[in-house]
C-alpha cells in the first residue's frame, strides 16, 4: 500500500502534527491519535516494530503527563491528599499532552516510509531550492555517524577518569566541551569532504537539474490531499466549537 | 590476587552471532598478557567487556573484587589505563597538551605535577613540536603517540592497549617498548592486543588466542 506520492504524505503528516498541537477536546484527540496510527500502519508494514523500538519513551510521555496533573492548579479541584492537589483542567491536560505527543510520533513515522532519496526528489518537486533539500538529505544520512562520535568521546572522557557528575561549573563546562568537540569537527571536515566530492560530479554545473525517477502526482495523491485539506479544515471548525 | 575475571559470560552484539560463550578467564595484577586471534574473533569486545563499556547478556565481571556493573566508567579509567584501537575514537581535546593534562587533572595530580609529566611525556614520544597544535589534523602515527602519551603519563596500576604499534614507526615502536619493559620492571600489569607476533613475543608472560570455535588456547611463556 506504500504507493502514495511522498509529497501527499508530506501533507498528512503536516495537517495532522498541526492538529495535535491546536486540539483541545480529548476525544478529538483521541480520534485524530486513531486515524494516525491507522495511515501509518496502512503505509508500513513493519510499524509495529517500530513503536515497540520506540517504547523507551514511554517513560518521558508519562512525565510529561503526570507534571500537567500535579502541577497545573487550575479548573476545579477532584481529588486532594495534603499538598498533592488534583484539578480536572490538569487531567485534561495531562491526557491531552500524552495524546499530542503520539500524534506527532505516529505521523512522524509515516514520513520514515519514505526514503531518504525519494523524499529529497520530492521536496525539489515542491519548488524547494536543491541546495537547501541536499543538506537537509545529508544532516538525515549522516545522523548515526554523528551519534556514534558523541558516543566514543563520551566513552574516552569517562575513562580518562572523569565523573560526569559532582564538580565545578568549570569542569562540566570543560567535561561537556571535550564531548562535544569530536563530533562537531568530524563534522566539518565531513562538510569540506563532501564538498569537494560534489563539486568533482558536477554538481550545480547546470542551473537545471534532471531527476532519474520524477515524481509525478496521481489521482489517488490528490485524492489523498484532497481529504486531508478537507478533514483538516472539519477537525479545526469542530475544534473551535468546542471551546 | 586476580586483577579481573570473567565468569561464564556470554555477549553478542544486537541482531547478530554469538562472541563468547560462557567463556571464563582470570587475569592477574602483575601479568603481561598478550591477546590474539583473527581479525573480528572478538579481542576488542572481550575488553570492552572487562571495562564495562559493553554488558554482558550473562555473567559476571569483576574488577579487583568488584562487580563490574556497580562500578561507573570514571572509576574503571582511574584503574586502568585504556588505548583505543582507534586514536580518533579516543581524541576528544583539541591539542595534544589538554588531552594528557585532563587524564592527569582526573588522576588527581596538581597543576605543577600535571605541566611537569605531561611534558615529559610529549618529549618522551618526541611530540613536544606539536603541543598545542589542532589534534584532529595530525597524522595517524602522531595521533596513536597523543593516545599513549595520555595513558602513560596517568601511572595506572595496570594498562590495556589494543593494537598499539598500529601507524608508528620503528623509533616509535622501539620506545614504547622500552615503557613497557619499564612498566615489568616496576611489577605493573598489562594486555596487549596485536597482529605483530614479534613485538608481541618480546613483551608478554601469558598468550591468550581466542579460537574460531570459541575456546581459547591460554600458555605462559
Ligand atoms: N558495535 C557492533 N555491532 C555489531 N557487531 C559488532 C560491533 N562491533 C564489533 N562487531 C562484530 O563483532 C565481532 C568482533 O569484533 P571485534 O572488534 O571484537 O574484533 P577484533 O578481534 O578486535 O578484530 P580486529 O583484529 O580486527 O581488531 C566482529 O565480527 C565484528 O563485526
Ligand atoms: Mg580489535
Amino acid at each position: 500500500m506504500n504507493t502514495f506520492d511522498p509529497r501527499a504524505k508530506l501533507s498528512i503528516v503536516i495537517a495532522l502534527s498541526s492538529l495535535a498541537i491546536i486540539v483541545k477536546d480529548i476525544r478529538l484527540a483521541v480520534f485524530i491519535a486513531a486515524v494516525s496510527l491507522a495511515i501509518s500502519m496502512m503505509l508500513s508494514p513493519s510499524i509495529f516494530n517500530i513503536l515497540v523500538k520506540l517504547r523507551r519513551i514511554i517513560p518521558l510521555l508519562l512525565i510529561l503527563g503526570l507534571s500537567q496533573l500535579l502541577f497545573n492548579k487550575t479548573g476545579t479541584q477532584i481529588f486532594q491528599y495534603y499538598s498533592i492537589l488534583i484539578t480536572d483542567a490538569g487531567l485534561k491536560e495531562g491526557i491531552l499532552v500524552i495524546l499530542r505527543m503520539l500524534i506527532i510520533i505516529t505521523s512522524a513515522l509515516i514520513l520514515a516510509t519514505e526514503s531518504a532519496g525519494s523524499m529529497m526528489t520530492a521536496l525539489s518537486a515542491l519548488k524547494l531550492p536543491y541546495e537547501i533539500v541536499f543538506m537537509v538529505y545529508i544532516g538525515i544520512k549522516f545522523l548515526p555517524i554523528f551519534n556514534d562520535e558523541f558516543k566514543n568521546s563520551l566513552l574516552a572522557v569517562q575513562l580518562a577518569g572523569a565523573d560526569l557528575k559532582a564538580h565545578s561549573l568549570k569542569d562540566k563546562l570543560q567535561v561537556y566541551v571535550y564531548i562535544a568537540t569530536p563530533a562537531v569537527v568530524s563534522a566539518l571536515n565531513r562538510a569540506k569532504k563532501i564538498a569537494i566530492a560534489a563539486e568533482c560530479r558536477g554538481f550545480r554545473a547546470y542551473p537545471h537539474r534532471t531527476f532519474l525517477n520524477n515524481k509525478k502526482l496521481e489521482l489517488k495523491d490528490y485524492i489523498a490531499i484532497l481529504s486531508v485539506v478537507i478533514l483538516f479544515t472539519a477537525a479545526v471548525l469542530f475544534n473551535k466549537q468546542l471551546v | 590476587m586476580s586483577f579481573c575475571r570473567l565468569d561464564s559470560v556470554s555477549f553478542s552484539y544486537p541482531d547478530s552471532k554469538s562472541i563468547l560463550e560462557n567463556f571464563s578467564i582470570e587475569f592477574n595484577k602483575e601479568e603481561r598478557i598478550g591477546i590474539v586471534g583473527r581479525n573480528g574473533i572478538g579481542k576488542t569486545t572481550l575488553i570492552k567487556l572487562m571495562l564495562g563499556i559493553l554488558k554482558p547478556q550473562s555473567g559476571r565481571i569483576y574488577l579487583k573484587k568488584n562487580d563490574i556493573r556497580h562500578m561507573s566508567l570514571a572509576q574503571v579509567g582511574q584503574k586502568i589505563g585504556y588505548c583505543f584501537q582507534n586514536p580518533d575514537n579516543q581524541l576528544f581535546a583539541p591539542t595534544a597538551y589538554e588531552q594528557i593534562a585532563f587524564g592527569l587533572k582526573y588522576s588527581g595530580f596538581n597543576n605543577q605535577h600535571i605541566a611537569e609529566r605531561a611534558d615529559y611525556w610529549l618529549n618522551y614520544f618526541e611530540i613536544s613540536n606539536i603541543r598545542d597544535s589542532f589534534v584532529f589534523n595530525l597524522s595517524r602515527g602522531q595521533k596513536q603517540r597523543v593516545i599513549l602519551a595520555a595513558i602513560l603519563s596517568r601511572g595506572t596500576d595496570f594498562f590495556i592497549m589494543d593494537e598499539p604499534t598500529t601507524g608508528l614507526d620503528i623509533a616509535m615502536q622501539n620506545k614504547l617498548s622500552k615503557c613497557l619493559k619499564k612498566l615489568a620492571d616496576e611489577k605493573k600489569g598489562f594486555i596487549i592486543i596485536s597482529h605483530d607476533k614479534a613485538f608481541i613475543e618480546a613483551h608478554i608472560d601469558r598468550a591468550v588466542l581466542l579460537k574460531e570455535d570459541g575456546s581459547i588456547k591460554d600458555e605462559y611463556i
